[in-house]
C-alpha cells in the first residue's frame, strides 16, 4: 500500500499542508528529471537546474492553479469519506442490532413505549392548549369576557364574564380599536328536522350558535359554498331565516349534495333556508367543540327563551371576540373596551344594583385577552390536568431512558474486547463513540417510528376519556409539524439520555485493565466495578422516579376514592333525575302544571320507584339561582351578606333525594297557594342568621312576602364536590303560581339507578314523544363533575404501573448480570460449605438494598413533587402516609420478585460450575 | 520538422493525457516525454499546462494518483487511467477523428462551392 492509501486507512487528515507539499514535490520532481536529461547531454549542472526552471513557464502561477485543483478535491473526498464513515457505521450498527435481536426488540419496544406516550399526550396538549385557529392572522384577535363560559347563562343583574346584547352593541358601536368585533351565544337543544314530505322524519341535534352577522368577516372564514353571513343578515329581529352549516354536517346530513344550499330545514319550529357551508377545516371559534349549524344573532327569539334577549340588559349570555386593528396594541384596546364595557353597564343602574356592581367588578375586573386560541370550557377544565400528565409521561421518559442506558452499558461490557482491541490499534475514541451514537439514533429513531403508529389512537383514547358522553372529544389529534418536531425532540433527548453515558464508558482509556482477562477472576475488581455501579445508579435512579410517579398514583387513588364516596348531603346512589325544558317544547304556563303533574304520576308507577318530586336546580345539573333577602333582627355586615342561593322544589323533596331533616318538616302537599307561605333553609344559612338559636317560626323575607321557615336541611352538597357550601332557601313549588320553564323530576329507585335510565326514559316518552327531556342517574352526573380527576387518576395509574414494570424490569437485568459475574465467586462460597439459602438471601438483600436507596432518594423529592398536585387531592393531605407505604410496598415487592429468579439461579451453582466456568 | 503552431486546447491535451496512461502508469514528466516522442517531437507540451491539466483530469476521476518511486528511486506522482478514463478515451478519440477529417476536407477544399 503506497503511503498515501495508509494514511486514508487510519482516517488521518490530510490537510491544506499535505496537498501543498505534494504539489511542490511533484514539480520538483519534474524539474530535477528535466535538469538531469539535459546535463546527460553535456550541460553544466547549475546551468541545466537553470534552464529546466526557465523553461516550466511560471511555476508559481502553475503551483496555486494545482493547489486550488487539490484542495477542492481534497475537501470533496473529506466529505465524501465522512459521508461514507457514517454510512459505514450505520450498516454495522444495523448488522449488529439483527445480530442481537433480542436485545434490539427490547430496547426499541421500551422506547416506542416512552416516546409513544409522549406524544400521545402532546398530540392533545397541542390540540386543547398551544394551537390557534386556523384562521387568518390569530395573533391580531382578542376575548372579552372569560374565555371559557361559552355555554352560561345568566338572567339578573349583568355579568362581565359574558355579557348580554344591548351591552355588545354599545361596545361594538362605540369602539375605536378594533377592525370588528362579534358576539355567540348557545342555542341550546336543536331540533332540526327537514320538511321533505317523503324524507322519514329523522329529529336530528347537532350542535348550533347564533352568531352576529359579522362572525365570519371578523374571524377570516371564507364560504366553502354558497356564503357566510354578512351584517345584512343580523339587522333586523326574526326577518332572516338563514343558516350557515359546517362542512362536517354538510357531509353528515346532507352527504355533500350541493343542492342542500338553498335548501331548507325546521330548526325548533322555524324554518331556515340553508345559504352556505364552511371549509372543512373551521369547527367554529371554541376548541373542544364542534360547531355544527350557525344561525343568526337576530333569530335569538325562535331558538331559544322564546322572548327576545336581544334589548334586555338583563339577560347575560354572549361572549365577544374581536380583531385589533393595525398598530394596536392589546393594553390599549384593553384599557378602552374596559372602559367602554363598564360606562355601558352603570349608566343602566342604579342605587344598591350599581354599588353592587362596582364591588364586583374591583373583585373581579373585566378580561380582556389574547384570542389566538379561541375559546374554550374543555382548556380550562382539563388544562391544569394535561399539564400534570406530561409531566408525568416526562418522568415516564427519564425511566425508560434509564432502562435502555443500563442495557446499553450491560450489552457494551460484553463487546468492551472489540472495542479496546479498535481502540489499541489507533481508532480514535471520537469515532468509536460516534458509531455506539448512531447505534443509539438508529434503535431511538426505530422506537419513535413504532411509538408513534398508536400515538395517535392513544390520543384519541384520551379524548374519549375527557368527553362526557359516547364521543371523543372533537379535536384534532393527528400528526402534525408541531407534534412531529416535539417527537423528534424527545428521541434527540432519549438518545443523549441513554446514549452518550454508555458510549464514553465503553471506551474508557484504561485499555489495560480490559484486556486483562476481564470478569472471571475475582482480581481486577476494580474495573468491572467501575462499570457496574453506573449500572446500579441507573437503577436507584429509576427506583426514586418510579416512587415519585407510584407515591402520585396512590395519592390520586385514595383521592378518587374519597371522592366517590364522599357524603353529599344527599342519597347519591339511589336518585335520577328527568330534566324537563317544558316551555322548549311548548308547553306555554297553562299546561306546564297539567304535564308537571303527570309526568310525576307516571313515573310513581314505574316500579321499583318509592318516590318522586320536582325542583327547579336539583342537584349536579349546573343551574343556579340567587336572591336577595332580608332577614329581620340580623344585622348584615355587607349587601352580599343577604345573598342566598335558593331552589323552589316540590312536596317531599328532601324525603325523596335522601337529605337529612336537621330540624322541622319536609314540605308537604297542605303547603299551597293559600296556605302561609313557608321555607326550608339548609344548616350554613342557619348557622349565619341564626347562630345557635332555633330557626325555626322565624321568618326571613323576599320581595316584600314574608316565609316562615319550616325545617333546616343539612347541607346538600349540589354543584361541585370540593366546594363549601354555602347558605340555600328552599321554596315550595305548590306556593308558586306557575310552574317554571324548565323544571327537574327527582325520582327515587330501589336499586342500581343505571337499570333504571331506560324505564324512566320510556315512562316520559309515553307522556309525550316530543317533549325535550333527559335522564341522568345522579352518581354519573356526579362523576362527569369530577371528569378531569378521573383522568388524570387513570392515566397516572397506567403511568405508575408502567414505572413499577420498567423498575422492576431494571433490577431484574442488573441483577441477573452481577450474579452472572459473580459465579465464580458463588462456587467458591458453595464449596467452602454455604447454603444455598444463604446465597439467595445474600443477593436478596443486595437487590433490596439498592431499591431501598432508590426510595430513600424518591421519597424526599415525591413530598416536594406531590405539593404540585395537592389543590386535585380531596380529603388526603399530600403527605399521605397510607399513599406513601403503599408505594413503599409494592415497590419492594416488586423488587424482591425481580431479583428472586437470578437469586435462585445464583443459590444453585456448585462449587464444580463455578470452576468450569471460569 | 517545425513545431506546429497550433495551441493545443484542451480538450486534445487532455485526450493525449488519457492516451499516454494507456499502456501504465506514469508520472508527469514520463507524460511529457511520450507525447514528445509520439509525436516525433512536433509538439512540446508546457509544463504549466500539463499539471493543472493533470490535477483536473484526476479531480473528475478520468486518471488516479498514487505516490511511488521512480526509476531513480525518487518520490515521484504516478498516474494511472481508471475505467471511466478509458471510456472517457475512447469516445473522444472517436470524436476528434471525426472532427479532424471534417476539418481538414474543409481546409483541402478547392474551390468556394462544394463538390
Amino acid at each position: 500500500m503506497t503511503t498515501g492509501g495508509w494514511r486514508r486507512a487510519f482516517r488521518i487528515d490530510a490537510g491544506r499542508g499535505k496537498v501543498e507539499r505534494d504539489v511542490n514535490q511533484e514539480i520538483a520532481f519534474h524539474l530535477e528529471m528535466k535538469a538531469r536529461k539535459l546535463v546527460a547531454r553535456g550541460v553544466d549542472p547549475a546551468v541545466a537546474a537553470a534552464t529546466a526552471l526557465d523553461q516550466f513557464g511560471d511555476l508559481s502561477a502553475v503551483r496555486d492553479e494545482c493547489l486550488t485543483i487539490g484542495a477542492g478535491q481534497e475537501r470533496k473526498m473529506r466529505w465524501s469519506e465522512r459521508i461514507g464513515g457514517v454510512m459505514r457505521d450505520a450498516r454495522y450498527a444495523a448488522r449488529t442490532l439483527r445480530a442481537q435481536a433480542t436485545f434490539t426488540l427490547a430496547v426499541v419496544a421500551i422506547l416506542a413505549i416512552g416516546i409513544g406516550a409522549n406524544t400521545s399526550i402532546f398530540a392533545v396538549v397541542d390540540a386543547l392548549l398551544l394551537r390557534a385557529l386556523p384562521v387568518p392572522h390569530p395573533e391580531q384577535l382578542i376575548t372579552i369576557g372569560d374565555p371559557a363560559t361559552v355555554t352560561d347563562s345568566w338572567s339578573g343583574s349583568p355579568r362581565t364574564d359574558y355579557v348580554s346584547y344591548p351591552v355588545y352593541a354599545d361596545l361594538r358601536d362605540r369602539n375605536t380599536v378594533l377592525s370588528g368585533l362579534y358576539a355567540t351565544g348557545a342555542t341550546g337543544e336543536l331540533n332540526i328536522t327537514a320538511t321533505a314530505a317523503d324524507e322519514p322524519q329523522a329529529v336530528d341535534h347537532p350542535r348550533g350558535r347564533l352568531v352576529t352577522g359579522n362572525y365570519f368577516a371578523v374571524l377570516g372564514v371564507p364560504a366553502y359554498a354558497g356564503r357566510t353571513f354578512t351584517v345584512d343578515d343580523d339587522r333586523a329581529p326574526l326577518q332572516n331565516p338563514v343558516a350557515v352549516i359546517s362542512h362536517g354536517y354538510w357531509q353528515h346530513r346532507f352527504a355533500g349534495d350541493h343542492s342542500a344550499i338553498g335548501s331548507t330545514f325546521v330548526v325548533n319550529g322555524t324554518t331556515f333556508t340553508i345559504v352556505g357551508v364552511t371549509p372543512p377545516w373551521f369547527r367554529g371559534d371554541i376548541v373542544g367543540q364542534s360547531i355544527a349549524v350557525f344561525l343568526p344573532m337576530t333569530m335569538q327569539p325562535a331558538i331559544r327563551s322564546q322572548r327576545s334577549l336581544l334589548g334586555d340588559r338583563s339577560a347575560s349570555w354572549l361572549t365577544m371576540m374581536g380583531r385589533l386593528k393595525p398598530g394596536v396594541s392589546l393594553e390599549r384596546a384593553r384599557a378602552e373596551l374596559t372602559t367602554l364595557e363598564t360606562q355601558s353597564i352603570r349608566a343602566n343602574l342604579s342605587g344598591v344594583s350599581l354599588m353592587r356592581f362596582d364591588q364586583d367588578l374591583a373583585r373581579q375586573p373585566i378580561r380582556v385577552e389574547a384570542g389566538e386560541r379561541g375559546f374554550s370550557r374543555e382548556r380550562a377544565v382539563y388544562g391544569s390536568a394535561l399539564v400534570v400528565l406530561m409531566a408525568a409521561v416526562g418522568l415516564i421518559v427519564l425511566i425508560v431512558c434509564a432502562n435502555v442506558a443500563n442495557l446499553m452499558l450491560a450489552r457494551s461490557t460484553g463487546r468492551s474486547r472489540e472495542v479496546t482491541v479498535r481502540m489499541a490499534l489507533g481508532a480514535g475514541r471520537g469515532r468509536i463513540v460516534q458509531q455506539l451514537l448512531i447505534e443509539s439514533t438508529m434503535l431511538a429513531g426505530a422506537g419513535a417510528a413504532l411509538g408513534l403508529l398508536p400515538a395517535y389512537w392513544v390520543s384519541r383514547l384520551l379524548l374519549l376519556m375527557a368527553s362526557r358522553g359516547d364521543f371523543p372529544l372533537p379535536l384534532d389529534v393527528a400528526p402534525n409539524p408541531t407534534i412531529l418536531a416535539f417527537t423528534a425532540g424527545v428521541t434527540i433527548l432519549s438518545v443523549l439520555l441513554f446514549g452518550v453515558f454508555p458510549a464514553l464508558q465503553a471506551t474508557r482509556s484504561d485499555v489495560a485493565t480490559a484486556l486483562r482477562a476481564q470478569s472471571r477472576s475475582l482480581a481486577g475488581q476494580r474495573g468491572r466495578w467501575g462499570r457496574f455501579s453506573a449500572g446500579k445508579s441507573l437503577v436507584v435512579a429509576q427506583v426514586a422516579l418510579s416512587t415519585l410517579l407510584l407515591v402520585a398514583t396512590a395519592l390520586l387513588g385514595r383521592s378518587m376514592q374519597r371522592i366517590l364516596a364522599v357524603d353529599l348531603g344527599f342519597d347519591r346512589d339511589h336518585l335520577v333525575l328527568v330534566d324537563v325544558a317544558a316551555a322548549r317544547s311548548g308547553y306555554d304556563d297553562a299546561r306546564r302544571s297539567g304535564l308537571l303533574r303527570d309526568l310525576t304520576d307516571r313515573l310513581r308507577r314505574v316500579p321499583g320507584v318509592t318516590a318522586v318530586s320536582s325542583a327547579q336546580q336539583a342537584v349536579f345539573l349546573g343551574g343556579e339561582s340567587r336572591d336577595h333577602i332580608g332577614v329581620p333582627g340580623f344585622v348584615a355586615a355587607a349587601n352580599s351578606d343577604l345573598d342566598v342561593l335558593n331552589d323552589v322544589v316540590g312536596p317531599r323533596y328532601f324525603g325523596t333525594v335522601g337529605a337529612q331533616l336537621l330540624r322541622g318538616r319536609d314540605f308537604e302537599e297542605s303547603d299551597g297557594l293559600n296556605t302561609a307561605r313557608v321555607a326550608v333553609i339548609n344548616e350554613t344559612m342557619a348557622k349565619h342568621y341564626f347562630d345557635a338559636r332555633d330557626p325555626l317560626e322565624r321568618t326571613v323575607t323576599l320581595d316584600s312576602t314574608a316565609y316562615t321557615i319550616v325545617g333546616v336541611v343539612r347541607d346538600l352538597q349540589d354543584t361541585d364536590i370540593r366546594a363549601r357550601p354555602e347558605r340555600k332557601l328552599y321554596f315550595s313549588s305548590a306556593q308558586r303560581a306557575r310552574v317554571p320553564r324548565a323544571f327537574v323530576l327527582a325520582v327515587r329507585v330501589a336499586g342500581v339507578p343505571s337499570a333504571f335510565v331506560r324505564p324512566i326514559h320510556n315512562a316520559v316518552v309515553e307522556a309525550d314523544p316530543r317533549l325535550s327531556f333527559d335522564v341522568n342517574a345522579v352518581r354519573d352526573l356526579v362523576r362527569q363533575t369530577v371528569a378531569q380527576d378521573v383522568l388524570v387518576t387513570r392515566v397516572t395509574t397506567v403511568f405508575g404501573l408502567l414505572a413499577l414494570g420498567l423498575a422492576a424490569l431494571g433490577l431484574y437485568g442488573v441483577t441477573a448480570y452481577a450474579t452472572s459475574q459473580r459465579t465464580g465467586e458463588f462456587g467458591l462460597r458453595a464449596a467452602l460449605g454455604a447454603e444455598p439459602g444463604d446465597v439467595m438471601r445474600m443477593i436478596l438483600r443486595e437487590a433490596v438494598s439498592l431499591v431501598m436507596i432508590g426510595i430513600v432518594v424518591g421519597v424526599p423529592i415525591g413530598l416536594v413533587a406531590t405539593r404540585l398536585i395537592r389543590e386535585r387531592l380531596f380529603g388526603v393531605g399530600p403527605v399521605d402516609l397510607p399513599s406513601f407505604a403503599m408505594a413503599i410496598g409494592v415497590l419492594t415487592v416488586a423488587s424482591l420478585v425481580a431479583s428472586y429468579v437470578p437469586a435462585r439461579r445464583a443459590s444453585r451453582v456448585g462449587p464444580l460450575t463455578a470452576l468450569r466456568s471460569d | 520538422m517545425d513545431a506546429l503552431d497550433v495551441s493545443l486546447t484542451r480538450g486534445t491535451l487532455d485526450l493525449l493525457i488519457l492516451k499516454a496512461l494507456t499502456w501504465g502508469p506514469r508520472h508527469g514528466y514520463g507524460v511529457v516525454e511520450w507525447m514528445e516522442s509520439a509525436t516525433g517531437s512536433a509538439m512540446v507540451i508546457g509544463e504549466g499546462t500539463l499539471y493543472p491539466a493533470l490535477h483536473r483530469l484526476e479531480r473528475a476521476g478520468f486518471i488516479g494518483a498514487e505516490w511511488g518511486l521512480s526509476e531513480n528511486n525518487r518520490q515521484a506522482k504516478f498516474y494511472r487511467l481508471t475505467a471511466a478514463g478509458r471510456r472517457q478515451l475512447k469516445s473522444g478519440s472517436t470524436s476528434w477523428h471525426a472532427f479532424v477529417e471534417a476539418a481538414s476536407n474543409a481546409l483541402r477544399a478547392g474551390s468556394p462551392e462544394t463538390a
